[in-house]
C-alpha cells in the first residue's frame, strides 16, 4: 500500500505514554505524527458533577471499554480473564479516567527474582529510572511530600500534599498507633495553581474525568505543547497493523480512518504506545513471510505474562458524618506497610493500599456487599450506613509474571472491518490469593483502629483491573524478552514498544509514573541516537 | 426501542420497584415517588443504552410475583438484576427528594482550606524519622540525597 503520510517517528497511540514521548521528540525538532483511534476528549461532556455522574459512570463513562463500548473501543473478549481490563482509548488514554495516584516503584520492584527468586530481574534499575521519575512529577505536576522513609530520597513534588481530609487524619493517627506505614498522597492532581491548572476542588469525580482542570492528564499537560512544537496528531485513526521493509526494519503502520478506509504511514522509527493490549494485538496482527509468528516476537513472549494487579476494597464504617463522598479521587493517604515481601505472610511480594472517597448514594446501594441483598430495606440500610461515613482502602496487589496468563488474536472473533480482536487469558495465582486475603485482613484491622465500628471487604472485585500490564517485557537476553532497556525490539530495527507493555513486573503501585518516565527515558534515547540513526539511512 | 418504556412495562416495573425500594420510618418507598413515570424516564435519557435491555427484562419478568422475582433474578440473573438495580435505584437516587433526606448534595466544589497546611504534620514528621523501611538493593548504592522540603504545616512554609 502506498504510503499517503509520512514522518520520522510514528507513535501508535495518544495515551500516556505516546503523548510523553511526542512532547520531548517534537521539542527536540522531531517530525512527529501520531495516530490515536479515539477523539480528543472534551472536559465539558464529563458527568461526575451532574446528578447523573454515577449513573453515567456504570455505562458511557465506564471505565470497561466492554461495557462502555464506545465508538473507539476496540473489541476485548476479557470472558477467560479473572481480571477485566479498564482503559480509555481517546486523546489522554486512561489519563482521563485515571485517579492519577503517582507512585514511584520501588527499588525491589526491578530485582525480584534476585531478592526474593520470582518473576524476573529488569535490565533497568530504579536509579537508571530515577532522574526520568523527577522530570516526569514537573511535567505532570505532582502534589506530594517528600521524606517518606518507605522510598527512596527524591527531589520535593512541585506541589504540597493535597488535604487528607477527616477520614485520612484518622487513618494517619491510626497507623501512627499501629506502628504502620502512612504517608499522604502523591497525586497528578494540582493542590495549588500549577502550570495554567487550577487546585483541585475535592469533588471526587476524577474517574469520570475531571473538568476543573487539576488532574493530569496528557491531553491537557502534554498534547498541547507537543502540537505547538509540531507533532501531528491524527485521531479516529486506527491502526490494523505494522509494515517493515525487505531487510526487516519497521517502516511504518496501516490504520483506518474514520471512513473506514485503509490508509499508510511511513516512518523511520515507529513506537508502540497503544497498551498492553492493544500493543500485543497490533505485534501479533503483523505476521509476514519474514515474522510469521508476528511483528517482534521471535521470543514468543509478544502478549504473555500479562499483569492486571489483583484490587478489591476494605471499608469501615464510622458513626460520625465524615462527608467521605468528597475529596480526590487519587489517595489522600497510602500504606506500604505490606508492599515487600515479609516472611510471615505466606506469599511474596506486596500490596500497596490507597484511601480515596467513598462516593455518592448509587454506589454504596451497588457495592456488594457480601452475605446481603442489595434490595429492599437493606439498601436503605447500606445506604444509610455507607454515605458520608465510610473510609475506604483499595488494596492493590502485585501480581507475578506468568507465561500462562496473555492477550491473544482471538482464534474467530473479528470486528467490523474483519480484523482479530484481542482475547484475555488471565487467572489468579494461589500468591495473589493469599496475598489479598492477608491485606484485606490487616486493612479492616487499620479501619478498625481508626475508629470504625464496623468493618468489610469483599474477596477480588474482578471488574477493577486498572493495570494491563508486562505483554511485552523487556530484558537483554532476546529469546526471554521482547525489546531492551529502551523499549527497542530485539528483533525489527526501528521498532520500539513504550507503554506499560514493556514492564518486567508489576509492583503494587500505580504504574503511571513509571510508564511516563520509561516513555522519556526512551525519547531521550532517541533524542541522543538520531544523529547516528540519520546517518545509516 | 425509542428510549421510552410501554405503559405495560411500567406496571411491572412499578410493581418491582416497590420490591428493591420499600418504604421505612425515614425514607419514601419508590412507589411514593412515582420512580416509574418521571424519574425512571431520566435514568433512560441519561442511559439510553438501558431501554432495550430493561424492557427485554421486564417482559420476562411480568406476570411474575415481584417480591419472588427480585431475589430470583439476583441469584440467576446477575447482569439482567444490575440492569434493574440501575434503572430503580439509579432513579431513586438521583431524585431530590431523596438526597434531602440523606443530607446529600450532591459532589460539591471544596476548594482547598486556606491554611492549606497539613493537619497531621506532627504524625508525618515520627514517619518520616522513622527506619527506611524499602529493601535496599545488594549491589546498588542508593541515589545521594536530593534536596527535599520541609513537611509544611502551613501554607506560608509553601
Amino acid at each position: 500500500m502506498a504510503a499517503d503520510l509520512e514522518a520520522e517517528v510514528l507513535i501508535v497511540g495518544g495515551g500516556l505514554a505516546g503523548a510523553v514521548a511526542a512532547r520531548r521528540l517534537a521539542e527536540a525538532g522531531i517530525d512527529v505524527l501520531c495516530l490515536e483511534q479515539g477523539d480528543r476528549p472534551d472536559p465539558r461532556s464529563y458527568p461526575g458533577r451532574r446528578a447523573d455522574g454515577e449513573l453515567a459512570g456504570l455505562g458511557p463513562w465506564h471505565p470497561s471499554p466492554t461495557v462502555r463500548r464506545a465508538p473507539a473501543d476496540y473489541p476485548i473478549d476479557d470472558s477467560a480473564a479473572a481480571m477485566k481490563p479498564m482503559l480509555f482509548n481517546g486523546v489522554g488514554g486512561s489519563t482521563v479516567l485515571y485517579g492519577a495516584q503517582w507512585m514511584r516503584f520501588l527499588p525491589s520492584d526491578f530485582r525480584t527474582r534476585t531478592l526474593d527468586g520470582v518473576g524476573d530481574d529488569w535490565p533497568i534499575s530504579y536509579r537508571d529510572l530515577a532522574p526520568f521519575y523527577d522530570r516526569v512529577d514537573i511535567d505532570f505536576g505532582v502534589s506530594g511530600l517528600v521524606g517518606d522513609p518507605a522510598m527512596p530520597d527524591h527531589p520535593a513534588y512541585p506541589m504540597p500534599p493535597l488535604p487528607l481530609g477527616a477520614v485520612g487524619e484518622r487513618i494517619a493517627a491510626a497507623h501512627d498507633r499501629l506502628g504502620w506505614h502512612w504517608w499522604p498522597g502523591s497525586n497528578a492532581i494540582a493542590s495549588v495553581p500549577y502550570d495554567g491548572r487550577p487546585p483541585c476542588l475535592a469533588l471526587g469525580v476524577c474517574g469520570s474525568g475531571c473538568d476543573v482542570g487539576a488532574k493530569s492528564s496528557v491531553d491537557r499537560t502534554h498534547w498541547p505543547r507537543a502540537e505547538r512544537h509540531g507533532a501531528r496528531l491524527i485521531t479516529g485513526a486506527r491502526a490494523t497493523r505494522l509494515s517493515h521493509d525487505a531487510r526487516g526494519r519497521a517502516n511504518g503502520a496501516i490504520f483506518r480512518d474514520r471512513t473506514g478506509g485503509e490508509r499508510a504511514v511511513r516512518a523511520d522509527v515507529t513506537l508502540l504506545a497503544a497498551g498492553a493490549i492493544g500493543t500485543p494485538r497490533l505485534l501479533l496482527a503483523s505476521p509476514s513471510a519474514r515474522f510469521p509468528d508476528g511483528l517482534a516476537n521471535g521470543s514468543g513472549l509478544v502478549g504473555r505474562r500479562l499483569m492486571m494487579h489483583p484490587f478489591s476494597r476494605a471499608v469501615g464504617f464510622f458513626d460520625e458524618p465524615l462527608r467521605s463522598w468528597q475529596g480526590h479521587w487519587g489517595q489522600s493517604v497510602y500504606s506500604l506497610e505490606f508492599a515487600e515481601t515479609r516472611p510471615e505472610t505466606g506469599y511474596v511480594r506486596g500490596a500497596k493500599w490507597n484511601l480515596g472517597p467513598s462516593g455518592g448514594p448509587l454506589g454504596a446501594a451497588l457495592f456488594p456487599w457480601p452475605g446481603e441483598p442489595l434490595w429492599g430495606e437493606a439498601m436503605h440500610r447500606h445506604v444509610a450506613a455507607w454515605l458520608g461515613r465510610t473510609a475506604v482502602w483499595g488494596i492493590i496487589c502485585e501480581d507475578l509474571p506468568d507465561p500462562a496468563n496473555r492477550v491473544e488474536l482471538h482464534p474467530e472473533a473479528v470486528d467490523a472491518h474483519g480484523d482479530p480482536i484481542a482475547r484475555l487469558v488471565y487467572a489468579l495465582s494461589e500468591n495473589s490469593r493469599a496475598m489479598l486475603a492477608y491485606n484485606l485482613a490487616r486493612a479492616e484491622e487499620s479501619l478498625a483502629a481508626a475508629g470504625a465500628y464496623r468493618t468489610l471487604s469483599v474477596d477480588l472485585m474482578p471488574q477493577f483491573g486498572w493495570h494491563p500490564l508486562g505483554t511485552c517485557r523487556m530484558g537483554d537476553d532476546p529469546d526471554e524478552s521482547v525489546v531492551d532497556g529502551f523499549g527497542k525490539a530485539h528483533d525489527v530495527p526501528g521498532l520500539y514498544v513504550i507503554d506499560g507493555s514493556q514492564l518486567v513486573t508489576g509492583s503494587c503501585v500505580n504504574p503511571a509514573a513509571t510508564i511516563a518516565a520509561l516513555a522519556l527515558r526512551m525519547a531521550e534515547h532517541l533524542v541522543a541516537t538520531r544523529r547516528d540513526r540519520v546517518a545509516q539511512r | 426501542m425509542n428510549g421510552s418504556l410501554l405503559p405495560a412495562h411500567r406496571r411491572t416495573l412499578r410493581l418491582l420497584a416497590d420490591v428493591i425500594v420499600p418504604r421505612t420510618a425515614t425514607m419514601p418507598s419508590a412507589g411514593d415517588l412515582g420512580l416509574a413515570d418521571t424519574p425512571v424516564d431520566q435514568v433512560l435519557a441519561a442511559r439510553p443504552d438501558l431501554v432495550g435491555p430493561l424492557a427485554l427484562l421486564l417482559d420476562k419478568l411480568a406476570g411474575e410475583a415481584p417480591g419472588l422475582a427480585v431475589p430470583r433474578l439476583a441469584a440467576a440473573d446477575p447482569a439482567g438484576f444490575h440492569i434493574l438495580m440501575q434503572a430503580i435505584a439509579g432513579a431513586y437516587y438521583m431524585h431530590g427528594t431523596v438526597w434531602r433526606l440523606l443530607d446529600y448534595a450532591g459532589q460539591e466544589a471544596s476548594p482547598p482550606p486556606d491554611d492549606g497546611g497539613l493537619a497531621v504534620a506532627a504524625l508525618a514528621v515520627r514517619m518520616a524519622a522513622s527506619p527506611k523501611r524499602f529493601r535496599r538493593i545488594p549491589d546498588e548504592e542508593p541515589r545521594t540525597p536530593a534536596q527535599s522540603a520541609p513537611i509544611p504545616s502551613s501554607a506560608s512554609d509553601r
